[in-house]
Parts: structure tokens; sequence; C-alpha cells
């Protein structure tokens, strides 16, 4: 009894802690958000002390933001306000506060006199409120608030520390353009801008994120995406609030259909010519600042499947890379399976010769398939982690040992059979095989419960799961888009670049599940495909 | 209307394939065999009418109502009370028949391959599949249907391709031995399978383009017709008149395949294609089962219906015919009657009913 009513109150103390906790959290975010509020609506007015006064508590213990006062023409008092390290101080130093001090300026014409006389920097912009000084601090930029004025001026002097344009190292090609993108928002934009250079390529700014603020930019060409389309994206994001993004995954979950599908519904790139043959599919892309990837969306299951070269190559060639993908992507997922059950169940499929060899080399195991199965999946999964995460001087160790541990050494010692090591390698290859990281890892994690599946119930097994994963895959839906589409939907004119690489003299029109009306990619060269549309 | 998904033509194409031919070609043949002998090939080709009727009834009626399912035109053929009782009527037979199609599926799989696997264990875990699928709607049958068929067709075209070299096309002779008449009769089973065309007004109203809908019918029942004599005339070349006496023909005909002293023992194949032909087949029954309770009870999603539709049809399956020899009894004796009246003569009822009716509004 005692324990009971002790147990009772445990439980209502903590009920009690989990209720308050939120309201206290609750209180906090308020004063907060009244505080931002209250500063963004803030005028600036005619008095300078007060102005720099109400700055400096914004800025209150940031030991990284500098007030420095000067005289303007010896009469003026002025400050400028910047943060170290965002603006370029050299600049700063030459084209600001050298020719305000050393010239003869008197406020009596106005700021914009001062500014059209007085400052030679291109980028000016007047400030009106103690929120638009804070945005234009955090942008980098200096501002600079003047004796007897009632507006602030933004001067665009930021420095950027940019990585330089490397080739992206995940998605390498052999053929094709070697840039890829950086951290910096402005230069990605601009290595699209330098490949669509039609004005129809819109890119809207929105910033996300109460703390981190992030811009994040959503980059579509006008005519070619849907509207309804663009404008569901620009809701879905705007609909996010939280404290911070970091990079383009945590959009990416926010705004996803399902999130809960292993599958990836949109498209990560770190190319700007993926990007930008997206963007004249109707796709829309996504931005955000601080990170080299791009989101994609909508997308279908097989543009994950394609790899940028495949338009770079002879036609013929890439068609045919094309299906060695699919079957190798079928075989990422079921080989392992196939053999567990095969062996387990239906012996009677492998011709006599390969089965004896099979048996000889399974003598000495211990374990059912299925466990031998699990075993050395699991191990090829833990080497590949390792191999991505230890530092490049001990990589080479962990190959050496992974193969000899997991190859030869275990077969000697009859843990494992061989042929199950060749399985496992063409396995870990094929998933490899796929040009995208993400769905090569949905396929792996896919592979084990099918691979249980076999060891229960064999082939059926075998099928039923992989039943089960189409279900899924066709109920899926990107945007919009059916995950499956253009096959489970049969749209015969986009099957051109899905079961083969079609010429491009033959690619005339762009997807039809994402382009509303403008569907042709070579307006003055009519093809076949328009004779069908024409009936 | 509480489905707001479409279908394609190709997509009607895709799923109505299978949906006739998935359980016709392993028995049909045996079936056909025991009634028209040597002449059983032409069994799909007489039957064919069935297949027409099904069809043409089901446009027509789609034309009258070009939005309802058979659910709910019943109502407006019949009145509120007559109408829900056919209505009624016609959950029962869908429910019925799905049951029957998991009762073939677990004693195929049970026969041929897992002997001792629980009879529950395949039919619930196979029916689980496919309530998922109907819990999806017509879109999700359609996309299912559409990536699974081609494979199963592939298998089926495979296998027959393979066992050319075996086939003794002197098994045909003579042909008419007994007149026109055998073949006739035997007709007469396969026609169950071509009635199951009617299965087309659950879906009719959900096209893309209706007009499409007679196009895409007829080339699916050409495209069955085909393949049934296909089958039909592999089983008759390369076991003769013995096949009556197999359960499963294909079965023995995957057998016999042996392809460069390396590919034998294809069953396993044949499971492939009969698991996928049957996971469509039931799939579409089942979400038929679904949206028609929906329909009748007036529910506003149908999402929910088809756990409870699918539980039921399982355990109608393993009640309803607990041995494989009172199924083939069935089929031998009632089936094929219970077929044709609620898949053509009740429909042709209601369709001149609606007909006498119209004028005078």
């Amino acid at each position: 009894m005692r324990l009971l009513m002790r147990l009772l109150w445990k439980w209502s103390q903590t009920n009690s802690k989990s209720n308050s906790r939120p309201q206290e959290e609750q209180q906090s975010q308020q004063q907060l958000q009244s505080q931002q509020q209250l500063q963004s609506q803030d005028k600036l007015t005619d008095n300078y002390v007060s102005n720099i006064a109400r700055l400096q508590t914004i800025y209150k213990q940031c030991s990284d933001v500098v007030f420095r006062p000067f005289q303007i023409g010896d009469t003026t008092t002025a400050s400028i306000i910047y943060i170290n390290g965002l603006a370029n101080q050299e600049t700063l130093g030459e084209l600001v506060l050298a020719p305000l001090m050393q010239g003869k300026w008197t406020m009596d014409e106005g700021l914009s006199s001062l500014i059209e006389n007085a400052l030679p920097v291109s980028q000016v912009k007047l400030l009106q409120t103690l929120g638009d000084c804070v945005e234009q601090l955090s942008n980098g930029n200096t501002v600079l608030i003047i004796e007897g004025q009632r507006q602030g001026i933004s001067i665009a002097i930021a420095k950027s520390d940019k990585r330089a344009i490397e080739e992206p190292q995940a998605e390498s090609v052999i053929r094709g353009p070697r840039e890829g993108f950086t951290e910096t928002l402005t230069v990605n934009l601009s290595l699209v801008r330098r490949k669509i250079r039609s004005p129809l390529l819109k890119s809207e700014a929105l910033t996300v994120g109460r703390y981190t603020g992030t811009e994040v930019a959503i980059t579509y060409i006008e005519g070619l995406a849907l509207k309804d389309l663009v404008k569901d994206v620009i809701s879905r994001i705007k609909r996010i609030d939280i404290d911070g993004i970091l990079e383009t995954s945590y959009i990416e979950e926010m705004i996803g259909d399902k999130s809960l599908s292993p599958f990836p519904q949109s498209l990560v790139t770190e190319r700007p010519d993926v990007v930008a043959a997206n963007l004249l599919e109707g796709r829309i892309a996504i931005f955000v600042n601080g990170t080299p990837f791009v989101l994609i969306v909508p997308i279908n299951f097989f543009s994950l499947l394609q790899s940028p070269e495949d338009y770079y190559d002879r036609f013929i060639f890439s068609t045919v890379t094309r299906w060695l993908r699919y079957v190798f992507l079928f075989i990422s997922m079921v080989l392992p399976s196939l053999y567990v059950a095969i062996l387990s169940y239906h012996q009677e499929m492998i011709p006599g010769s390969l089965f004896f060899s099979i048996a000889a080399s399974r003598e000495s195991v211990p374990f059912p398939a299925v466990v031998e199965a699990f075993i050395m999946e699991i191990a090829f999964e833990a080497l590949r982690e390792a191999g991505v995460r230890l530092p490049k001087q001990v990589g080479s160790a962990v190959s050496i040992v992974g193969a000899l541990v997991i190859g030869q050494a275990a077969v000697a010692a009859g843990i494992v059979s061989s042929p199950m090591v060749m399985v496992v390698a063409i396995t870990g290859i094929a998933s490899f095989m796929v040009p995208h990281y993400a769905i090569g890892f949905s396929l792996r994690i896919i592979r084990f419960p099918i691979m249980l599946l076999a060891g229960v119930i064999g082939l059926l097994g075998v099928i039923m799961g992989i039943l089960a994963v189409l279900i899924h895959l066709c109920t899926l839906r990107s945007f919009g888009v059916p995950y499956m589409s253009p096959v489970a939907t049969v749209e015969q004119k986009d099957l051109k670049d899905i079961l083969v690489r079609a010429p491009w003299w033959k690619m005339n029109t762009r997807p039809s599940l994402t382009i509303n009306n403008n569907i042709h990619r070579q307006p003055s060269k009519p093809d076949v495909y328009d004779k069908q549309d024409d009936q | 209307m509480i489905e707001k998904g479409k279908v394609g033509a190709v997509q009607l194409c895709m799923i109505m394939y299978p949906t006739i031919i998935a359980t016709a070609i392993l028995s049909l043949p045996a079936m056909a065999a025991e009634k028209a002998g040597r002449d059983m090939w032409l069994t799909p080709v007489w039957a064919m009418l069935a297949g027409a009727a099904g069809l043409l009834i089901a446009i027509q009626l789609n034309k009258m109502y070009p939005k309802e399912t058979i659910i709910e035109y019943c109502d407006r053929i019949l009145g509120r009370v007559f109408g829900k009782l056919v209505g009624f009527l016609y959950l029962f037979f869908y429910i019925h028949i799905s049951s029957i199609i998991l009762k073939e599926y677990g004693n195929f799989i049970i026969g041929n391959f897992y002997f001792k696997t629980p009879m529950l264990v395949i039919v619930s875990s196979f029916a689980l599949l496919c309530i998922f699928t109907a819990r999806g709607g017509v879109e999700v049958v359609a996309r299912t249907a559409s990536l699974v068929t081609p494979i199963a067709f592939i298998v089926l075209v495979a296998v027959l391709v393979l066992i050319i070299p075996d086939l003794q096309p002197t098994n045909m002779l003579p042909i008419f031995e007994h007149g026109i008449l055998p073949s006739m009769k035997g007709s007469f089973t396969v026609q169950a399978w071509y009635s199951e065309f009617f299965i087309l007004s659950f879906l009719l109203p959900y096209m893309h383009k209706r007009e499409e809908g007679m196009k895409a019918g007829a080339f699916t029942l050409v495209a069955v017709m085909l393949t049934l004599v296909f089958v039909n005339l592999v089983s008759l070349m390369l076991m003769g008149v013995d096949t009556k006496y197999y359960n499963y023909p294909l079965i023995g005909v995957a057998r016999t395949i042996s392809v460069a002293g390396f590919f034998q023992h294809l069953e396993s194949l044949i499971m492939v294609l009969w698991v996928a032909g049957t996971f469509v087949k039931l799939s579409m029954f089942l979400y038929a089962c679904t949206i028609g309770t929906s329909q009748w009870i007036g529910l506003s999603q149908y999402r929910i219906m088809a756990l409870p539709v699918g539980f039921l049809v399982v355990l109608l399956s393993v009640w309803g015919q607990p041995r494989l020899q009172e199924l083939d009894h069935l089929f031998e004796t009632v089936i094929p009657y219970y077929l044709l009246m609620m898949q053509i003569a009740v429909p042709l009822l209601l369709l001149l009913i609606g007909l006498m009716r119209r004028p005078s509004k």
C-alpha cells in the first residue's frame, strides 16, 4: 500500500513537472518575442546618444560588435557600427572613415547629399528602425549613425570568407562540368544564374530559424514550374518554426510528404548542372545558406537513379548503363535474400554441380544461411561506416583488416562460406552503383527485413517483401507527384527518359507531371510525339 | 464521390489482365481438358462471348450513370429498398469470390511448395499485402498493377517460350474429333473467369477519359483470350489429354523446362507469376469490396473499411472450403452458374430496367 502511495506521489510529481516546464518555456519565449518585436518596431530618433545607447543594450556582451565614434568635418559626431570579421575593415577605413573625417562636410544639406557626395560605395541603404540596423549588421554590413539624423545608413562592404569552387566529392563525373556548390548562398545562386541566363529564372528569398535567421532561396523558372507547386513549397517552408536551420536536411524532413518513409522524397545535389537541368524540367530548387547541398522537389523514384553523366555521354552508352544500374539496384536489394531463400528452401533450383561446390564450402559452417548472411551484411555495413568516419591516414588499415578478417580469415576459420562472401561483396558494390547516396542507403536498410523473410518462408517471403516495398513506393508522393511515376502511372511520353536515355534530338518533351503547358524542349522541331498529341 | 483517384486506359488494362488470367492459367487447362479433350485450346475463344457481354453491360451501365459504381446505381435503378438488397447481394458476392481467390492461392502455395506451413499464415500474410493496396485506393491498385503485371507477363512468356523444344504439335490432332460440341461444353467452365470482366464497373467511374474504357477493355479481352489459348495449347502439346489429371498443369510445364542444363526446375518461377498475378487480382477484388461496402453504408471515406473487409475475406477463405477437392467440385458445379448469374444475368436485368425507366423521366 505504501509503495503504491509512493508511486502515485512520484507520478503526480513528474506530471506537475512536465506541466510546469512548458509554461516556463512559453513565458521565456514570449519575453524573447516581445523584446524582438519591440526592437524591430522602435524607430531611430534624432537623439544620437539614445540611438547609440539602445543599440549598445541590444549588443550587450557581444564582444565582436564594434562601435567606433568619430567626427564628420570636425563638427558632427557620428558612429560606425560593424561586426568584427563580417565587415571589411580595410575598405571601411578607405571608403567611409577617410572621406568623412578628412572632408569638410556639414550636415546642413541632409543625408542624401552626404550619400551622393561623400560615400564612394555602390550599395547604400537608409535605415528607419532599430530592427533594420540589427538585420544589416547581421548581414555583415556597416551601420552609420549620425548626430541629429532620424535615419541610419547601411553601407554594404561585407567581407565574406568563401571556399573556392571545387569538384563535388560525392558526385564526380568523367565527362561534364567540374564545379560544385559552396557554403555561400550568393555564390551558389550565381553558379546557376551563369547556366540559365534568362530573366525568367526566379529566386524568392525567405528567412527561416528564430536564432539562425538562415537565408533560404526558392528557385524556379517562371512558365515551366507549376505556379501552385511554387506556392505550395513556399507556404510549406514558411510554416517551419524552428530555432535554427543548419543544413538542407532540416527543410527536407520538415516539408516532405511522408517523413517516416525510408525513401528520400527530394533530390539532394552539389552540382549546379544538375540543378539547372532539373529547373529546365519544371522542378523547384531550394538553396540554404551555409551548405553546398541543394534540395530539388518534386522528384520521382527514377530521378534518384539518374546520374548527370547519363546526359553527357552518348545515348547508347547511357542507356546500357541505366539498364545495368536497374539490374544492380534489384541485386543490391534482394541478392542475399535470394541466396538465403534458395539455399534453405529451394535447393532443387540450383544446378547439380554448383550445388555440390556450395555444399562443400558450407560443410564446416555452423550457422544456418540466414544467420551467416546477417553476420556478413552487418559486418559490411560496419566497415562502410568506419571507412567514412576514420581519418584518412587510418583508412587503408581498415580496408586491409576488413578484407582479411571478413574475407579470407573468416572463410578459413569456417565461420562463413566463400559463396556468402561473394554474395555480400556483390551486394555491397551494387548498392554503391546507385548515383545518389541517399537511395543506396534506403535500399541497404530494406535488405535486412527481406533477408529475415527469406529465412522464414523462403522465396515466397522474398516476393512478399518486394511486393510490400512496391506498395509502399506506389502510395508515396513527392509534392503531389506520384513517386513511381512515370512508370506506374504509365506516362508513355516520359518513358523515353526512364527505360532508355533517348538521344537529345528525340527528347522533345519535358516530363509531363511537373510541367503545365510549356512542354516542348525544341519548339521549332515537331516530331513523332507531337503527332500523338494531335490525335 | 469518396474515391478521388483517377485511372488511365493503360492502367485499366494492367489491372484487368491479371484479374482475369491470374487464377485461370493454373487450373483452367485441366478443367477445360476434362470436358473438351483435344479441343480444349478452343474453349477460351467461345468463352470470350461471356467476357464481351460483361464488358458491354458494364460500359452501358456506366454510360447511364457515369460516376457511380454498381452499388450506387442499384439504388437508383431499383429504388431504395430493392437497391440496397441487391447491393448487399453484390457485396456478399464479391467478398465470397475474394475468399475463394485467397483459398485458391493458399491451396496452391501449400500444395506445391510449403507443405507444412499453416494455411492461416500463408493466407493472412498475403491478404494483408492486398489490404494495404486496397486501402490506398484505386490509384495505388493501378500503380502496383502497372509495375507487377509486366513482370508477371514476362515470366509467363519466358515459361511458354522455354518449353517450345519439348512440344509435340501432333497432340492436337485430330481437331474436332467429336464435332464442335465438346469445346462448346468446355467453354462453359471457362466463361466463369471471363465474366469477371464485370468488375470493370468499379473502375470505369474513375477513368481519366471514359470513352477509352471500351477500347482498353476490348484490348484486354483479346489479350486474355490469346494468353489462355496459348497456355491451353502448350499444356495440350506437352501432356496431351492427360492434362486433366493434373491439378496445376502449368507447374508440370515448368518442371519439364531444361535449358542448357542450367535452367531447371523452374516451378519457383510459376510461384512468382502466380503470386504477382493473384496479388493484383485480389487487390482489385478487395478494393471493390472495400469501396462497395463504404458506398453501401454511405461512409464519407473508405480507407477504414479495408481492414475489416479483408479480415472477413480471410475468415471466409479458411472456413468456406476446407479442402482442395471441395473447391474443385465447387468449380465444376456451382461456380460457373454463380458467376454467370451475378456478373452477367443480374447486371443485364439492371440494364434493361434502367433503360425502361429512363424514358419515363
